[in-house]
Order: C-alpha cells, then structure tokens, then sequence
C-alpha cells in the first residue's frame, strides 16, 4: 500500500516504456494515446497554486464535488474508457476462445465461461484468483462471480465517463456516483500501477524522473489520480 | 500458506464461527492499493469502526497480510467479492 504525497515516493530509474494496456490485441484506445500534458502548464507541479480548486474532490452536501480543467476531464474519459475497454474485450475473447456461441443459460445466470487467471497481467489484478491455495476453488468462484465482476466495473466506468464533461467544468457526485468514481479511479490506479511495475521497492520512480522519460505522462497520470482518489475519500469522511 | 499469525481476535467473529475451524477473508498487501482507501474500504464493506479499519490497513501493509473476516465459507466468498469489487486483493481461506 501507500501514501499520496511526493514524500512517500522516494528513487529509481526504470527501464521501457509503459506497455499499451491493450498490447498486442490489436484494439484502439492504446496506453500511448493518453491526451497530452494533463496538468496544463505546470509539468513538474502537478496540482498548481491552489489543489483545493481544481482537480481534487471536495465536500458537498450529499456527495463530494470537483472541477476538471479540459485536459484532466479528456485524461479521466481516455483513462477510465482504455480500462472499461479491456475488461470488456478480454471478456468477449474469452467466450470466442472456447469456441461456438455463448451458452445462453450461463449468460441468463450471469456466468462466466471463464475459469482461469487472466494471462493479461493488468486483468489478472483486475479479476484476481480468490484462493492461493485451491485452484478448483478459484476456478469454481471465477465462473460465478467474474461475469458480474466485470460488468460492475464496465458500469462504473461508463457512469464516471457520463459525468465528465468533455470540455472540463464542475463534476457534482451524489453519494452512490462517488463509490463508482472512487472503484473505477482505483481499476485505473490499478491499471496503470501495474504497466508501470510499481512496487513496494520502487516508488521513488514517482518521484525522481526525468520528463523525458516515456512514462512521464502515466507516472504523472497516477500520482494525479492518487491525489484525486486520496481527495475523494476525505471528501467521503 | 500460513494464516495463525494474523488476527486472532476477528472483529466480527461469532460465537459460531469459533465453534467450527472457520473459513477466513485475507487481503493482501499491494503496493498501489493507496492506505487511506483500503481504510475506507473496510468501513464500507465491513462496517468496521475506522480505527479497527486503520489497525487492519497497518497489519496488511506491514506483515503483508490481514485477516479480516472469519465465518462460514459463503460469507466469506461474498466478502471477497465485495473486496475484488473495490480493487482490493483479497482471498478465501480455511483456517485450520
């Protein structure tokens, strides 16, 4: 686990660039395409003059509120859809894998086909197993519960990218949307955490490096996000 | 895989459930997983009080795992969903 702030991200120099979330799949919407600069005309600080006003979450009374600059709204909408946009096609391919149409009762039960850890090492952390010890078990559990897992998340994220306006603006959460923002913050969190590797060991990547770094945009994308999330949950307190 | 070491006393343990070896929710530690969320998500899930939420995020962070539920094995598997809803990595367990 860990902290938000810069403190708790102290140093080390990683080596490539941030794998595509959906590498080698052939889909759009690829890791790389994330818009520009999301923090406008402050590289290297993030969260401006005034963090309180712009791009964090604040109290409102039944919710939480928060206004996005036009380049943070279209980072959340590209963010937030890449991951919806992978939980739901590694679904479907996972149906076209065993060949033949769906089978319509599993649909009608909410099914999942599926029964094993996904290769995807981001879906994997997505959709983890539910037993280290008992690979029946996990396999069993998988089938009853990945199907709503995924749409869970594939809901969530579609009603973060509803409430975005695309140009930026104020965003007013009720209590029920915040829980949506703050799993679907988090799947990306996620996400991108585990492209770039982070780790209990490496965190001072978020500190120290270079802009020229190719994963600057992500590495600057999630500590945003931290912070949004972090203000979100105080926001919920 | 060992769990005695974690939690012997289970907010939320029943009489019942000691009755039986109980089955058991882990949630494991993560290095993306921010402290301030997995606090919040074990109010929310659990309706724990936030400082037994706190004391469960610090042993997760620090001894790499926690127990947080104990009961019957459907339960707990309800716990597991609801905890891989929030993004949190947490697994079944038969405490014996």
């Amino acid at each position: 686990m860990t902290g938000t702030g810069p403190e708790d991200f102290p140093a080390e120099n990683g080596d490539g660039a941030p794998r595509d979330f959906n590498a080698g799949r052939g889909e759009p919407g690829a890791f790389g395409d994330v818009p520009g600069d999301p923090f406008g005309e402050v590289p290297g600080e993030p969260f401006g003059d005034e963090p309180d006003v712009v791009g964090l979450f604040r109290p409102v009374p039944g919710g939480a509120a928060c206004f996005f600059e036009p380049s943070q709204a279209r980072l959340i909408q590209t963010l937030v859809g890449q991951v919806a946009e992978l939980v739901r096609s590694e679904g479907e391919s996972d149906q076209a894998r065993q060949g033949g149409p769906p089978d319509e009762l599993e649909m009608l039960l909410g099914l999942s086909g599926n029964d094993e850890l996904p290769d995807d090492p981001v879906l994997a952390r997505l959709l983890p197993d539910a037993y280290t010890d008992d690979p029946e078990a996990s396999a069993e559990f998988r089938r009853y519960t990945e199907e709503s897992l995924r749409s869970a998340k594939i809901n969530s994220a579609q009603a973060v990218i509803a409430s975005v306006p695309a140009d930026g603006g104020e965003v007013v959460l009720s209590e029920a949307e915040c829980q949506q923002w703050l799993r679907s913050l988090n799947d990306v969190r996620l996400a991108i955490g585990t492209v770039l590797g982070i780790t209990e060991d490496n965190q001072d990547l978020m500190e120290n490096f270079s802009l020229e770094d190719p994963r600057s945009a992500y590495i600057m994308a999630y500590q945003w996000l931290s912070e949004l999330q972090d203000s979100l949950i105080d926001a919920l307190a | 895989m060992s769990t005695a070491p974690v939690e012997l006393e289970q907010p939320g343990t029943s009489e019942d459930a000691r009755l039986d070896p109980p089955w058991i929710t882990i949630v494991w530690n993560d290095p993306i997983n921010l402290m301030s969320y997995v606090t919040y998500v074990f109010q929310r899930v659990f309706g724990y009080s936030k400082p037994v939420a706190e004391k469960l995020m610090l042993d997760v962070h620090h001894k790499g795992k926690a127990v947080v539920s104990a009961g019957a094995r459907e339960a707990m598997e309800r716990d597991a969903q609801a905890l891989h809803g929030y993004g949190l990595w947490a697994t079944v367990s038969h405490d014996s």
